[in-house]
């Protein structure tokens, strides 16, 4: 299946949505996008990693060195309070865009 | 907060950046090797996972580089990388590098000059005077273009005998005149009679002309024309020298650092207002068809310029009803020669441009005259003027005033009679 790129300014969006529900690292993150998006969406760790890097340079990530599952040092992420209040916000802006795009697709 | 959590993030790229670095590394090896994992468990080889791996994550070193760049002073990187880069290519040209700094170096310079110079000329207090904090200049304004215009006399009559805001109201203005015997231009300022009280200057040597005789033919010269012109004789006082024909008596030397109210600008003499035909042979100054002045005032104590602001808005509205043809529109600016205290210390400049642009057109003006015209009808001839509806100029009288103030020669005998000029 051909992949599709992600939508300009969605990244974060779907790395916040991501990440509300349990701390990640950067491996699972990029696994967990390709299966919720149903291998749609593939992101490039050069797309990535500068996101993350960004979401936790502005506080609204929070970032912790631990074991990973199969004893693996590894960088997880977890959302903060910050990062909880974007993630509300760009959820209710990207829902009104779904909303009216699907409104004049099919409006018209 | 996410300015904060910026900045530190910028600290710490700049002081921890081998932990910064460090750290990811240690992250993409970690997405690599949880990547060949996956991929192992797949049923690839061990090295062929790894490849994949490697391929899919397009370059680590790519990678790092965008993460870099995307941090906030990442640019701080590309900033020194550049410096760094024209450093190298300074160091491996040396000629050009040279010529270069040094054709930049006196471009810089040359322009700072210019600025420093014209700051040093103009913008600052004249010199000379007695507190220059209270001195404000006044010209006219045409509706709202910033463009100072120059006053009328008889306007000035009015703005100086109904202000209330100034302990003194002078006027003055600039032309190039000849010196007669020598056939040389002189910077001469032409100057009402309570200029230097206005100013609070007093002569070197000799004294200023007063309101005594604002009407007569008085020089005054500046410090450095005694110099150049009467080689610093303390006995030329009394004197005389013939300016644009007419010949003037001297009365005095003004101090060393007296150069006058317009700062920067030349000056030789100064003589009486009324003296402007010597520039302007056909000048009649007292009507309202020409206007040549600037104004000064000297603010009281307890007046601000704003205050003076106010009312001299106010007679300039009076004056716009008593003359619509001629004062429609016109406003009045004040700054204050201090550019300390000063808003708008363009227009002290503009002044003295102004008199500039004109200097050529002034000096054939008074070499068209030629010397001894004016002299050959005898050393007391003059124009004088009647002002009687002038004394007391306003809006009430405002017909009267442009029927009286026409001009007519009068050969004049002795002092000024009362009732003439000043009332």
């Amino acid at each position: 299946v051909e992949k599709l790129d992600v939508p300009q300014g969605t990244l974060d969006l779907m790395i916040l949505t991501i990440l509300a529900r349990e701390p990640l690292h950067g491996y699972g993150i990029s696994q967990r996008l390709a299966t919720l998006s149903h291998d749609n969406f593939h992101v490039n760790p050069g797309s990535l990693f500068p996101s993350l890097y960004r979401l936790e340079q502005d506080g609204k990530l929070k970032a912790e060195w631990r074991p990973s599952e199969n004893n693996r040092r590894a960088k997880y992420y977890k959302l903060t309070a910050s990062g909880r209040k974007q993630l509300e916000q760009h959820r209710q802006r990207w829902d009104r865009i779904a909303f009216a795009i699907t409104s004049v697709l099919e409006g018209a | 907060m996410t300015v904060l959590n910026r900045l530190l993030s910028v600290l710490t790229w700049l002081f921890h950046r081998q932990r910064v670095e460090q750290n990811l590394d240690d992250e993409l090896q970690a997405f690599l090797d949880m990547s060949a994992a996956e991929k192992m468990r797949d049923g690839l080889s061990p090295a062929e996972a790894r490849r994949v791996a490697f391929i899919e994550l397009g370059g680590i070193e790519q990678v790092k580089e965008r993460v870099r760049a995307s941090r906030h002073g990442g640019r701080l990187d590309e900033v020194g990388r550049d410096l760094r880069y024209a450093l190298h290519a300074m160091v491996k040209r040396p000629v050009f590098a040279t010529t270069a700094v040094l054709t930049l170096a006196l471009s810089i310079g040359a322009s700072m000059s210019v600025y420093a110079l014209v700051r040093g000329l103009y913008f600052r207090a004249p010199d000379g005077v007695t507190d220059p904090d209270q001195l404000v200049g006044i010209s006219q304004q045409k509706g709202v273009k910033p463009i100072s215009e120059v006053i009328r006399y008889p306007d000035y009559l009015y703005y100086r005998d109904h202000q209330t805001v100034f302990s003194g109201l002078a006027s003055h203005f600039w032309r190039s005149v000849i010196d007669t015997e020598r056939s040389e231009e002189v910077d001469a300022f032409f100057v009402s009679s309570n200029y230097f009280s206005v100013l609070g200057v007093t002569p070197s040597i000799g004294r200023f002309f007063g309101p005594e005789s604002e009407n007569d033919p008085v020089v005054t010269l500046s410090y450095s024309f005694w110099q150049r012109r009467f080689d610093a004789n303390p006995n030329c006082i009394g004197q005389r020298l013939i300016l644009g024909g007419v010949p003037f008596t001297i009365t005095g030397v003004a101090a060393p650092n007296f150069k006058g109210a317009l700062v920067g600008w030349p000056v030789d003499v100064f003589v009486p207002t009324m003296m402007a035909r010597i520039a302007f042979p056909d000048l009649d100054i007292l009507s309202r068809d020409s206007a040549h002045l600037n104004l000064l005032g000297r603010l009281r104590p307890d007046r601000t310029i704003a205050d003076a602001r106010t009312e001299m808005t106010v007679l300039a509205r009076q004056l716009e009803q008593a003359f619509p043809e001629t004062n429609r529109d016109l406003g009045v600016t004040l700054y204050a020669l201090h550019p300390s205290r000063n808003v708008a210390t363009v227009q002290q400049v503009d002044t003295p441009a102004h008199g500039c642009h004109r200097l050529p057109a002034a000096g054939g003006l008074c070499q068209s005259r030629g010397p001894g015209d004016g002299a050959k009808h005898g050393t007391r001839k003059g124009h004088l003027y009647t002002v009687g509806a002038w004394g007391e100029p306003g809006p009430d009288h405002s017909t009267a005033g442009d029927r009286e103030c026409g001009s007519f020669p009068v050969r004049r005998r002795g002092k000024p009679s009362s009732g003439l000029l000043r009332q």
